[in-house]
């Protein structure tokens, strides 16, 4: 692979009104209100020495502002009385906004964060699909959904094109799609990253896209988020599906991040495209992030 | 192991002196409480509640039947802080540790609970409980820390086959 290095993206993310800053993000836990209430959890790992915050932007995420221990094997993260995910991440499931009763599909699962987080906005109630392709991160997605308790859910190993088979149409779709990550996800992220990876990442995009949306209900919402900050898998994907799917893009209602880009390099977008949300890290102290809300039409 | 050896979540539950029946389905080595019967010819690895796992010849309980265990189990034991957390790192019992208990004698099987009354395991009893000194009173067969050891024994198992 012919890496193109910190000095590429620095600059393309200039053009795009971005910048490339080295944070350091906090570790972030989300209360499995299955379990147990965020009232009740606080004071209690408050009593082990740890520090909370409530995140402004998520209904049931905290900070952590100092813990003298490892948050992820203690008895209480053993009970699945939170799940440890970073802020960004939680809100995918926040905006498809899943409801008792409901059938949701989540279409890239593992590990389980925002499967278990849907679980718990739907109260175990309804039905979660939930796919993943790789074999050696379904481990970890089947260890979260014992430990949290979710009992509305149904796994399958495998592409999501296969979800044809299952006979189902879906109120709710969460594509949180494979993509190239963000130089804050992953040591050595400049390095590891070219065009043709880009590239690569922007046809599964959309090759998962058409599949999930033949899945689901006429009028009913799918989710699309990457935590990539490149435009050809965010706004230009979304400009591709104006263009080619059955869809229209709905406002994503947050106070965090910017609107959509609806001009890159010199490419005019549809103006809808503004109603998709992006996450600059040094703007929102997250990581880079996109996300997308889909209305089948 | 032919079907017939096959361990049941009756004879599991009836170690604890809980007689319960549970209606359950297995799926690869573990059991469930399916409520969507009719994806299961699609071969789900999961789906519904999660009861418990085979391992070898023997069942280990999901974190929920666990607490159910905790709760329904004849003989209970609870822990300080402190044995707490040697016993989720897979550590036996020490009496020095033990809060409360219900009398349970030598080789009587205990759900150990925390001071939360939170179920983190199960072991037996080795030694009477007010035995003093350096050797535990109670092995441990099952705690909640397992969960993370499977968890990390699998990723490794993927990583020694080299497509982590």
């Amino acid at each position: 692979m012919d890496s193109v290095g910190k000095e590429f993206f620095e600059r393309r993310y200039k053009q795009i009104g971005g910048d490339i800053a080295p944070l350091e993000l906090p570790q972030v836990l989300r209360v499995n209100t299955l379990r147990i209430t965020a009232k009740e959890l606080i004071p209690r790992l408050e009593k082990k020495g740890v520090q909370l915050k409530r995140l402004s932007f998520t209904r049931n995420g905290f900070e952590v502002i100092k813990s003298p221990f490892s948050l992820g094997a203690i008895t209480e993260s053993l009970l699945g009385y939170y799940y440890i995910q970073e802020a960004a991440a939680q809100i995918p499931v926040e905006v498809l906004d899943p409801k008792p009763g409901e059938i949701v599909l989540d279409c890239c699962a593992a590990p389980g964060g925002k499967t278990t987080q849907a679980a718990a906005a739907m109260q175990n109630q309804g039905t979660i699909i939930a796919y993943d392709l790789k074999e050696h991160r379904i481990p970890s997605l089947l260890m979260n959904l014992e430990r949290c308790g979710i009992k509305n859910t149904t796994v399958f190993q495998g592409d999501v094109v296969q979800a044809g088979r299952l006979g189902l149409k879906f109120d709710k779709i969460l594509l949180d799609a494979p993509c190239s990550g963000n130089y804050l996800s992953e040591p050595g992220w400049f390095d590891k990253r070219d065009e043709q990876g880009i590239e690569s990442s922007v046809n599964i995009q959309r090759r998962l896209l058409k599949s999930a949306l033949d899945f689901l209900v006429q009028g009913g919402t799918l989710v699309y988020s990457i935590c990539s900050l490149e435009p050809e898998e965010g706004e230009l994907n979304m400009q591709w599906a104006i263009e080619h799917l059955p869809i229209r893009l709905a406002k994503v209602n947050l106070q965090i991040g910017d609107s959509g880009l609806t001009n890159i390099f010199g490419k005019s977008l549809h103006p809808d495209v503004a109603n998709c949300r992006r996450f600059w890290p040094q703007k929102t102290m997250t990581q880079g992030f996109f996300i997308a809300k889909m209305v089948k039409l | 192991m032919n079907s017939s050896n096959k361990p049941t979540l009756k004879k599991f539950l009836a170690q604890f002196g809980m007689s319960v029946e549970v209606p359950a389905t297995i799926l690869g080595r573990s059991h469930f409480i399916v409520k969507e019967r009719a994806l299961l010819s699609h071969r789900p690895l999961f789906s519904g509640e999660l009861v418990a796992h085979e391992r070898g010849d023997f069942l280990i309980p999901s974190v929920d039947l666990l607490q159910k265990i905790g709760k329904g189990a004849r003989h209970k034991v609870t822990v300080n802080a402190h044995g707490e957390w040697l016993f989720i790192c897979g550590r036996d019992v020490f009496a020095k540790s033990i809060v409360k208990h219900t009398n349970p004698v030598t080789e009587d099987r205990v759900a150990i609970l925390n001071e939360e009354g939170e179920c983190i395991g199960y072991g037996q009893v080795t030694a009477p409980l007010d035995t003093p000194g350096k050797r535990p009173v109670i092995a441990r067969i099952f705690d909640l820390g397992d969960l993370l050891r499977r968890e990390r024994k699998s990723k490794k198992v993927k990583d020694d086959k080299g497509n982590s």
